[in-house]
């Protein structure tokens, strides 16, 4: 199955966590999120600037992105894309996180079609120390959002840099995980259709 | 019907512990024992951790099976998302004392035909916050788990994720459960019962 294909399977309502390495080709889902849903309707979450290298990788490969994507942004210094909100994650996480969760809430009652990509929330543990409240406040507001039909989300996470068992959270929580090897491989490793469990999908 | 959970719709007594890896399935095994019970006429009370039982309904409900729970009696521990008869919520974990006391409180709300069946979803969540700290996990056996373990006449069964929990609370659970199930993707396995087996 190709990616594109595979992308259209997911339902409104479901979230899917991609996790990657720091060496996989994980650009090019992003690339081909947005080229298969259109651009208009992404909105990025973007801590620290996750961002940039993905751009950059696309610049590189000679692939474009439309500079007015809707972009929430956690930290971080760039002032790429269309700013919906900018928080700041270094702040008491009960202020920044509830006030991250509003605007969402508003965003996506204001353009029901949204497609959230979700770039590298793991990086938000360290900086607030580790502290194990906070990795199940920030799965947990994750996992609320499963089932609102007006959006469909993709969280990109590092698996290597990811506290593990924040990664079981959001596993848990979420309908799809897809994993990414460092050969260009992408293994379906939780699916709501059992056939599709371990299948390998085209990059 | 999966192998195990059949068994234990028929037990009038004991504890069941549901185990399951992260990326595995346990929402299924959840639907089979709550649909089972219901056929035979029993309505059990839902302890809902941390949002976990909207998990399980939105895992179940994108893969086409839906199960109608807005009777049922439900006490929640922490979490936002309201599911089922929500009969009291309960915001205090980590003073295990206060806990217990706020939740016979709630508890006694609950139909006695319910209280007779329960079941508990998100173990690895309440502990979530001292999983690496022993001496924590075993003052939480001693004062919120091991407490019912005298009651006779009821059915406890306890959903957990071994890719989250410690292997201490995981053998913790399992030393003091009649009924091991683990769950493997879809599939369910018994892997400790007592005496002849179920």
């Amino acid at each position: 199955m190709r990616l594109s294909e595979y992308l259209r399977s997911v339902m409104p309502g479901e979230t899917v966590l991609i996790e990657h390495t720091s060496l996989s080709d994980h650009p090019l889902i992003f690339y081909t999120i947005g080229s298969t849903y259109g651009w208009n309707r992404v909105l990025i979450v973007d801590i620290i600037d996750s961002v940039i290298p993905l751009l950059r990788w696309m610049r590189l490969s000679g692939l474009t992105v439309p500079d007015d994507v809707a972009r929430i942004k956690a930290g971080g210094v760039s002032n790429w894309g269309r700013f919906i909100l900018e928080v700041d994650p270094h702040k008491d996480p009960g202020i920044f996180l509830s006030k991250f969760t509003q605007k969402l809430k508003d965003y996506y009652s204001k353009n029901p079609e949204t497609v959230t990509i979700i770039l590298n929330p793991e990086r938000l543990i360290p900086i607030q120390g580790n502290s194990r409240r906070f990795i199940l406040l920030l799965a947990n507001l994750s996992s609320v959002f499963v089932g609102n039909t007006k959006r469909r989300t993709f969280y990109f996470v590092n698996r290597e840099m990811a506290e593990k068992t924040y990664l079981g959270l959001l596993e848990e929580a979420f309908t799809r995980v897809l994993l990414l090897g460092e050969e260009g491989k992408v293994l379906i490793a939780k699916s709501p259709i059992p056939e599709d469990e371990n299948k390998e999908i085209e990059l | 019907m999966n192998a195990g959970i059949e068994g234990i719709l028929e037990i009038p007594d004991g504890i069941v512990l549901v185990e399951y890896g992260a990326r595995d399935h346990p929402e299924w095994a959840f639907y089979e024992i709550i649909r089972g019970w219901k056929k035979r006429g029993k309505v059990p009370l839902i302890i809902d951790i941390w949002d976990t039982l909207h998990i399980f309904l939105q895992n179940l409900r994108f893969s086409g099976a839906e199960i109608d729970i807005e009777d049922f009696p439900v006490i929640k521990e922490r979490g936002t998302v309201i599911v089922g008869n929500v009969l009291g919520r309960i915001d205090v974990v980590e003073d295990f004392e206060h806990h217990v006391a706020v939740y016979g409180k709630i508890a006694k709300k609950a139909p006695k035909e319910s209280r007779k069946y329960t079941v508990v979803l998100g173990m690895e969540k309440f502990p979530f916050v001292f999983l690496d700290d022993p001496p924590k996990i075993e003052r939480y056996f001693e004062t919120v788990t091991r407490r019912y373990l005298s009651i006779e006449g009821r059915v406890n069964v306890l959903f957990l994720n071994r890719s989250i929990a410690s292997e201490y609370l995981t053998k913790g659970l399992e030393q003091d459960s009649d009924y091991v199930i683990r769950v493997s993707k879809r599939k369910t396995h018994l892997i400790k019962h007592p005496g002849e087996g179920i």
